[in-house]
């Protein structure tokens, strides 16, 4: 059942009839549940039924009322903004995208993509943080540290994640707090988030600081989409803090605090304690890594799992990776685009696997 | 803050100052826009206008009431004065005014004189011979400088209507549609002599014709008033500029007000722009190289969503010949950051105030011609306020005249039993003159919380 949308953008709560935001889950006056899915896409109870991606409007047009784009980039009859394109950047086997939604005025995700010298991809994705001076300027500085500090050179696994994370930790702190027109002059520090993955052959190893998430995708028969996924980070988040305390993760995630972060890079962070995990993999698996503004409309692996399915071929076919990655950007825009959004995709065995003979032995 | 003008130089820059975040559900966008003229527009490649293409008409009130106070003669020696100063090769003419308006020069079937020795010299003897008699009616002064003007529609047009009277022997419609006719077709600075003339009937002609009003109260100071509005028009090397304005479908103008160096609301005068949708045009007149006026206008919008960025606006300087000179753009950006939301741009707040300023003096002196002595004391008392906010000295100088300042912080004040008329007309006609917001760093209240 899905509740009536009027015309305001609001609908009324099925049991007092309070006015709500369509995204509600549970209605703020009377708490009863609205209805609403998790993943506010209506192709989602039916995985069977094609889901249709609203493509950008033709160049030079817009998608609201068709009229021509002036010289600024802004429709010449309704005024609004032409919507700008996916962000993606094409590797081959390995991609990034990134958008910045519909309700952030600025993209403060930042993503980058790089390989190891056995050829290995690394995946990084950070988020920077809203309530933060600079957040952009963070998440651009931590991305591109952690990348340098993994790129091109022989894999030193978990540690060398966590390398990469430090490294990452110490440019944020580096960036100045000043020159944020959107931010006063407060004595907060910019800060981000952040994910870092390795595709190293039989085994991911991924590290994060915050909530952005890095999962494993792999085919399952038993699936409906044919893949399933799994979270391989843990969220330094007030939800994830609550669900380790027993609470139910979608309550712990649709509460006021639910995406509070507990923890940061930055200079207001306070000790720095990356997460790092090592999980073994099979050629044919996927690493996703991904900010909240994807995840937020798929929290659960069986939601990830399918919205991932949606976009991916069947199991055994070559992966588009930049086409799959602009897919999901573009799928959780339409589901809302409440943040910014910034996914990374690698194949766990890539096109030119390294010879086993090349590889750096980890340490542990 | 937006700047869009060309880095090479242009004829106009401008400016937008604006907190482009509006609150969800949030349509009114406010935005404050300074247009600055090129110091040497002729350099930037701007078509400027040179004596030859100027044409100046004198309208000297003489009706029977000039004969009192002197003020007969000190017209006569400022309308001297006037033509004494005009450059050579400018097209001029001097109007006689009473109950109807004669041609005092030329007088010889030419619609203008031409600027030279001969000329000035004949056209100061006609001056001479003027006597006071009869009675005002302004609009057929006003009517005759039309007709002149539209002899000669490409020259920059400008004349100086000066009386010391109301407009007694025409019906108050004869005037306005007389002012309609000459909207556009040349500017007009108007000056009250004595304290006989009516404020709100000069202004509205100064007004609608683009040009300034004050009070000359001492007839001794009419000669050089007159030689400053005549240095100041043919300084006026940039003719015939208009500001074009696009909003989007559906928007409305709330407002778009001149508000420095003085208020002038524009709102009604903007006309359909020629071949561009959604825009309107609204006639400036002429800039002096290297002035700068601000703008505040407020656009209704159709509310986006949180995170849609719209342009609510965009204000071009267009000049005579039709070319856009530059563009500055209004922005309106929906954000459920109420820090972003809430703030106020201290330029839309600063003249929010001045606004409110002008406003509270007119209708303080308003409601004190009409015996509302509590309405007058309200009034003038939040003016205090407001002046010694923004640190308007001039304005405050002014309203030390109608009133005793016992706080003027809180804005407590009495009114002075016996002011003076003459600087009460004073204040009235000068009320709509503004201060520019200082420096930030400078410790200034910039008139903040000072929403009208």
């Amino acid at each position: 059942m899905s509740p009536t949308v009027t015309e305001t953008g609001t609908f009324a709560c099925p049991s007092c009839g309070e006015s709500l935001d369509p995204s509600a889950r549970f209605c703020e006056a009377c708490g009863e549940p609205t209805g609403v899915p998790i993943v506010p896409d209506p192709g989602l109870d039916d995985p069977t039924e094609p889901v249709e991606i609203p493509r950008a409007a033709a160049p030079g047009t817009c998608p609201r009322c068709d009229a021509p784009i002036d010289d600024d980039g802004y429709c010449t009859s309704c005024g609004h903004k032409a919507v700008e394109p996916v962000d993606v950047e094409d590797r081959g086997a390995i991609a990034y995208a990134t958008h910045r939604g519909r309700r952030h005025h600025r993209n403060e995700d930042s993503g980058a993509v790089a390989t190891t010298a056995e050829g290995w991809p690394v995946l990084v994705v950070s988020d920077g943080v809203s309530a933060s001076p600079n957040p952009h300027r963070a998440s651009a500085a931590a991305v591109e540290a952690a990348t340098v500090a993994l790129a091109g050179v022989p894999f030193g696994g978990a540690n060398a994640v966590r390398a990469a994370v430090v490294a990452a930790h110490e440019a944020t702190v580096a960036v100045p707090a000043d020159g944020d027109p959107h931010w006063p002059d407060d004595g907060t520090h910019p800060a981000c988030t952040i994910v870092v993955a390795v595709a190293a052959g039989d085994r991911v190893v991924v590290g994060n600081v915050g909530d952005a998430r890095g999962h494993l995708l792999g085919p399952d028969p038993a699936a409906p989409s044919g893949w399933s996924a799994r979270q391989l980070t843990t969220d330094d988040s007030l939800a994830a803090a609550a669900v380790a305390a027993g609470a139910d993760p979608e309550e712990a995630l649709s509460g006021p605090a639910g995406h509070a972060i507990t923890a940061w890079l930055g200079a207001d962070a306070t000790a720095l304690d990356p997460h790092v995990a090592e999980v073994p993999a099979a050629a044919g698996d996927l690493v996703l890594v991904d900010s909240d503004g994807l995840w937020n409309y798929a929290p659960t692996d069986a939601a990830l799992g399918e919205v991932a399915g949606r976009f991916l071929p069947s199991p055994g076919e070559p992966v588009p990776a930049a086409a799959v990655c602009e897919a999901l950007v573009t799928w959780a825009v339409e589901a809302g685009g409440a943040d910014n959004i910034c996914v990374a995709l690698a194949p766990v065995a890539p096109p030119a696997a390294a010879e086993p003979s090349e590889r750096e032995e980890p340490t542990p | 803050m937006t700047t869009t003008d060309a880095p090479g130089g242009a004829p106009f820059t401008a400016e937008t100052f604006q907190n482009q975040y509006l609150a969800a559900g949030a349509d009114m966008v406010d935005a404050v826009v300074t247009v600055t003229a090129a110091g040497d527009p002729a350099a930037v490649g701007a078509a400027t206008a040179g004596a030859g293409d100027r044409a100046e008409v004198i309208v000297v009130d003489c009706s029977g009431s000039m004969g009192s106070s002197r003020k007969m003669e000190a017209a006569k020696e400022a309308a001297a004065a006037a033509v004494d100063v005009l450059d050579d090769g400018v097209s001029f003419a001097i109007v006689a005014g009473d109950h109807e308006a004669k041609m005092l020069w030329p007088v010889d079937g030419r619609s203008f004189a031409i600027a030279d020795d001969d000329d000035r010299l004949s056209a100061k003897h006609a001056i001479g011979q003027l006597q006071p008699a009869g009675g005002t009616a302004i609009g057929t002064w006003l009517d005759l400088a039309r007709r002149l003007f539209a002899a000669v529609p490409d020259k920059a047009s400008h004349a100086i209507l000066l009386t010391d009277g109301r407009n007694e022997h025409q019906q108050p419609g004869e005037l306005a549609a007389a002012v309609e006719a000459c909207r556009g077709v040349f500017q007009c600075d108007c000056r009250g002599v004595g304290v006989d003339w009516e404020v709100e009937e000069l202004r509205g002609i100064a007004t609608a014709l683009l040009g300034t009003v004050d009070i000359v109260a001492d007839p001794g100071r009419l000669a050089a008033d007159f030689q400053a509005m005549i240095a100041s028009s043919q300084s006026r090397a940039l003719p015939h500029v208009s500001l074009r304005l696009w909003s989007p479908e559906g928007a409305t103008l709330e407002f778009l007000r001149q508000v420095s160096p003085e208020v002038v609301d524009l709102t009604a005068t903007g006309t359909t722009s020629p071949g561009v949708k959604l825009a309107r045009d609204f006639l400036l007149g002429g800039w002096t190289p290297g002035e700068s006026r601000d703008y505040h206008l407020r656009i209704e919008v159709r509310a986006g969503g949180v995170g849609d960025e719209m342009l609510a606006g965009r204000v071009s300087l267009v000049l005579a010949d039709g070319t856009v000179a530059t563009q500055a753009l209004v922005k309106a950006i929906w954000t459920d950051d109420r820090e972003l939301s809430t703030r106020m741009d201290r330029q839309v707040a600063h003249y929010t105030g001045q606004a409110e300023l002008a406003d509270a003096i007119q209708a303080g002196l308003a409601a004190a011609k009409a015996g509302d002595e509590k309405t007058a004391t309200v009034k003038l008392g939040r003016a205090v306020q407001l002046a010694t906010e923004s640190g308007h000295e001039d304005t405050m100088r002014l309203l030390q005249e109608m009133v005793e300042v016992d706080d003027a912080e809180s804005g407590t004040v009495r009114l002075k039993r016996e002011a003076d008329q003459a600087a009460q007309m004073t204040l009235d006609t000068r009320s709509t003159r503004t201060v520019r917001l200082g420096k930030p760093e400078a410790e200034q209240p910039a008139g903040e919380g000072s929403g009208a």
